[in-house]
């Protein structure tokens, strides 16, 4: 007879929100104490079952469609409606917090676990850590340590069921076997159902109670007998089922495009719009800078001609040469300096964790490998992508500055013709006649050499070595910095020399 | 359901991230466009000459003002010279139907007299009245300082030197050449020549001698006369009248003609050197810091300390009432203006449009302040 506390799913229905269904009215159920494996093909749906049960899906996008009953001792969700706090899971991969130490991974999830967990016996959790120090740094750490820290922060978040995403993926055969017979001690101690969704299953099935499948064919969860043989043969029959469609259908003509061999000059263009798009064409890029450029002409003005011992002065008779000085300064020093630290600021961070991701997660030892050219095509993108939107965003900046300026302008002096601001505002620029030219060509100076300074310093540190998530976190606010700086000092060496006559 | 490779929210925001990034790239163009000067717009452009013909050179651009009924006054566009002695006025759009009965062009020198001329009757009143508390006040203290020691020992040397180069310069000015020229020309050539050789040399070292004379007889006066107040040049009237009694300037109009001393010409050549004197000394830009100095100077402090609040009532009551300053500070173009062609000591002119009823009130104020431009081909161009 079942436990009246056994985990129990019932017509567990999940559709992506590409309109993916993955399973439609499934049911299956766990037993106190019960090891229970969940296979299937990739793509089938493991993870998004075991999202489904811990609560974690539709996190991001509210697309999905989950619906089902989950029943736990005196406990019922329906997911259609609640999400799922039942299962604390082990993530794939472990999801460790690398800033914080192992010890620390523990105690902040300690810290926050539920009241009743006062007499908690913490004896399962410490066999899992024998052999880590607390102190020890989750770089540290090896593969199965990382493993077993995560199984441990788990546990002490005390949830009533135990689920594992891929929990040996990547270990040895050692550890792997290692880890298996220590989840299923906790199982077992604990008197807990195990959920562990995995690939791998030859060191786990051992171990197991109950092998459920997610058989995409008919998209339900069956169980199977915990033997290899039948697990393969099942496989099997669910892989000639989706992947071993024949080559005519409609996607493997598009996967031929794909694998055929063209020109490789393209990949500048898509590495280059990739970029342009984030680092100038994005919504939050251009509003960015084009509120800075709003501030900075609001800001002029007003302090311009007000705050001001002669402030009646300024704003009367010496209004002419006021508004003109100010319209020089903004469209000449002020705007290209403020877009330039706006954009290598937002820029350099972006470059940098762009670069530290694919380092840390070894793209580019993955091109390496394959032949790409990879750090030409990023690097010389970034640069070119950068240096023509800092230009673009800087005209842009200059549009919104000059426009907020004559608002704001327009706000001190409502009965005063718009051409009139126009005149004086633009005065200095339309008197040096040809060599307005040259004016043009120092802000350009300025905007290059910030730009190419300000990449150069984000490429560098972004391509340094990455050992976490921390180091590329550091290397983001390093950019920023010496971005910036790098910025600053190329306006004012251009600045000294463009106004050294 | 379809299965779509994209989900509909990734899409979503894809397309709504390209619609945000196209309306804000279109919101700075726009932005940009409406703000950057473009050609002038000829259908707001108006042809006009001079009343009398020869009209005055103009430099590059000059601004155009529109005095409105309450006698504020605003931009209202740029003339610059057109061909056949004309002038092309550029009306801003934004403006261009901005006090439609102003149909009467002016064009004025940049003096404070315009500021004058277009203030009300209440700033007129208010800056005569401390004009003649500074005339009255003010008097004995500045005959004091005159006669003082200090003064004659540190300050008169200085003043000596601007005088100087103030002759110079009157001497310079197109009118007084005119003068000159007027009296030449009833002389033959060999005189001519005379004249402009030896005689300038020694009319131009005597004048300057007897300038402080000059000074001394109208220094109350200086400040009043863009305000209506009438100068005294008689005392370089006498001076140059003097100068051409001189003995070795007699010598030399022997061939001349004694009587042509006393001819309207040389007259008016002695009154245009004074008014361009005058004139000169007003644009001497080292004068104002002459002046604070003797008025902060503590030897003279105690002589001076009436004039000086009189002065102090005055200076802070002409920007009041002349450049738009006050509680509510606001823009007086005009103003803008001419005070710094005052300050730059540049001379661009100024067209301002008025009513028929204002061009008739500043004509009796001050006739000689401006000059008429009627339009020049009786219509807009376009």
């Amino acid at each position: 007879m079942k436990l009246a506390t056994d985990l129990t799913v019932s017509g567990l229905t999940i559709r992506t929100p590409a309109g993916v269904l993955l399973v439609e009215d499934a049911s299956f159920e766990a037993a106190h104490g019960e090891l229970v494996l969940l296979i299937g093909p990739s793509g089938s749906g493991k993870t998004s079952i075991i999202n489904a049960l811990c609560g974690l899906i539709g996190e991001r996008d509210s697309a999905w469609q989950v619906a089902g009953l989950i029943q736990f001792g005196d406990r019922q969700i329906d997911l259609a409606k609640t999400r799922s706090d039942l299962c604390g899971l082990v993530f794939q991969g472990n999801a460790l917090f690398d800033d914080l130490s192992a010890g620390e991974n523990l105690r902040i999830a300690a810290d926050h676990s539920p009241q009743s967990r006062a007499g908690y016996d913490p004896t399962p959790v410490l066999s899992l850590l024998s052999d880590i120090h607390p102190d020890k740094t989750v770089a540290a750490c090896s593969g199965g340590q990382k493993q077993r820290i995560a199984i441990a922060r788990t546990l002490v978040a005390d949830h009533p069921v135990l689920v594992l995403d891929e929990p040996n993926s990547g270990l040895d055969i050692k550890s792997s076997r290692r880890l298996a017979s220590l989840i299923k001690k906790i199982c077992t101690e604990r008197s807990m159902p195990v959920i562990i969704a995995a690939h791998h299953v030859d060191d786990l099935l051992p171990l197991a109670d109950k092998v459920l499948l997610v058989d995409s064919t008919t998209r339900s969860i069956i169980r199977v007998t915990p033997d290899m043989l039948a697990i393969e043969a099942e496989l099997m029959r669910l892989d000639v089922g989706t992947g071993g469609r024949p080559a005519t259908s409609a996607n493997a003509d598009r996967w031929r495009k794909h694998i055929r061999r063209g020109s490789s000059a393209k990949w500048f263009g898509r590495y280059f719009a990739e970029y342009f798009w984030v680092l100038c064409a994005s919504p939050y890029m251009l509003a960015y800078v084009g509120l800075g450029g709003i501030i900075l002409g609001f800001v002029s003005i007003w302090f311009g001609f007000n705050y001001h011992a002669f402030g009646g002065y300024l704003k009367s008779i010496l209004h002419d040469e006021t508004l003109a000085g100010i319209g020089f300064v903004q469209t000449t020093i002020a705007v290209p300096l403020v877009a330039s630290i706006l954009v290598v600021a937002r820029n350099s961070a972006v470059i940098s964790a762009d670069l530290g991701n694919r380092q840390l997660s070894s793209q580019f030892r993955a091109m390496g490998n394959l032949n790409i050219p990879g750090l030409g095509y990023l690097v010389a993108s970034i640069i070119a992508a950068n240096t023509l939107s800092l230009l673009l965003l800087t005209v842009a900046a200059l549009a919104t500055a000059s426009w907020s300026a004559f608002q704001t302008w327009y706000f001190f002096f409502p009965d005063q013709p718009f051409e009139f601001w126009q005149e004086n505002y633009f005065r200095r620029l339309i008197e040096s006649g040809p060599s307005l030219l040259i004016e043009i060509g120092w802000a350009a100076c300025k905007i290059v050499l910030s730009s190419i300074l300000g990449s150069a310093a984000a490429i560098i540190i972004g391509l340094r070595p990455k050992t976490s998530v921390v180091s590329i976190n550091n290397a983001i606010a390093e950019a920023i910095v010496i971005g910036v700086s790098m910025a600053l000092l190329a306006h004012a060496f251009f600045a000294i020399l463009q106004f050294w006559r | 359901m379809q299965v779509r490779w994209i989900s509909e929210s990734e899409l979503l925001a894809r397309a709504t991230s390209g619609l945000i990034s196209g309306i804000l790239i279109l919101g700075f163009a726009v932005a940009g466009w409406s703000i950057v000067p473009h050609a002038a717009a000829t259908d707001y452009s108006r042809i006009y000459q001079d009343e009398l013909p020869g009209l005055v050179a103009l430099p590059d651009e000059v601004p155009v003002f529109v005095m409105r009924r309450d006698r504020s006054v605003i931009r209202h566009g740029s003339a610059t010279s057109a061909p056949g002695d004309r002038l092309r006025v550029d009306i801003f759009r934004s403006v261009a139907d901005e006090a439609p009965d102003a149909t009467e062009a002016l064009l004025f020198q940049p003096t404070l007299e315009v500021l004058w001329l277009v203030a009300n009757e209440e700033s007129q009143a208010e800056l005569r009245r401390l004009l003649g508390a500074l005339q009255e006040e003010g008097a004995g203290a500045i005959e004091a300082v005159i006669m003082s020691d200090i003064f004659n020992h540190t300050y008169r040397p200085m003043l000596r030197s601007l005088l100087s180069d103030a002759v110079s310069r009157a001497w310079e000015d197109e009118q007084t050449q005119d003068a000159f020229a007027d009296l030449l020309r009833t002389s033959d050539t060999a005189m001519r020549q005379v004249l402009r050789g030896e005689i300038e040399a020694i009319l131009t070292s005597r004048v300057k001698e007897a300038l402080w004379a000059t000074v001394q007889a109208n220094w109350t006066n200086v400040i009043g006369v863009p305000f209506g107040y009438e100068l005294d040049y008689a005392p370089v009237v006498s001076a140059v009248t003097a100068v051409l009694q001189d003995p070795l300037v007699h010598q030399k109009f022997v061939t001349f003609g004694r009587e042509r001393l006393t001819t309207d010409e040389a007259r008016r050549l002695a009154e245009r050197l004074a008014i361009g004197l005058i004139d000169s000394l007003l644009r001497e830009t080292r004068l104002p810091k002459v002046a604070s100095e003797i008025m902060w100077d503590p030897r003279l402090r105690n002589i001076l300390h009436p004039f000086s609040e009189s002065a102090m009532n005055l200076v802070s009551a002409l920007p009041r009432n002349l450049g738009g300053l006050g509680k509510d500070s606001s823009l007086n173009p005009l103003a803008a203006h001419i005070f710094k062609a005052l300050v730059l000591g540049r001379h661009t002119p100024l067209v301002m449009f008025v009513t028929p009823q204002d061009r008739t009130r500043m004509e009796q104020l001050s006739p000689d302040a401006m000059r008429f431009l009627i339009s020049g081909d009786g219509a807009k161009t376009t």
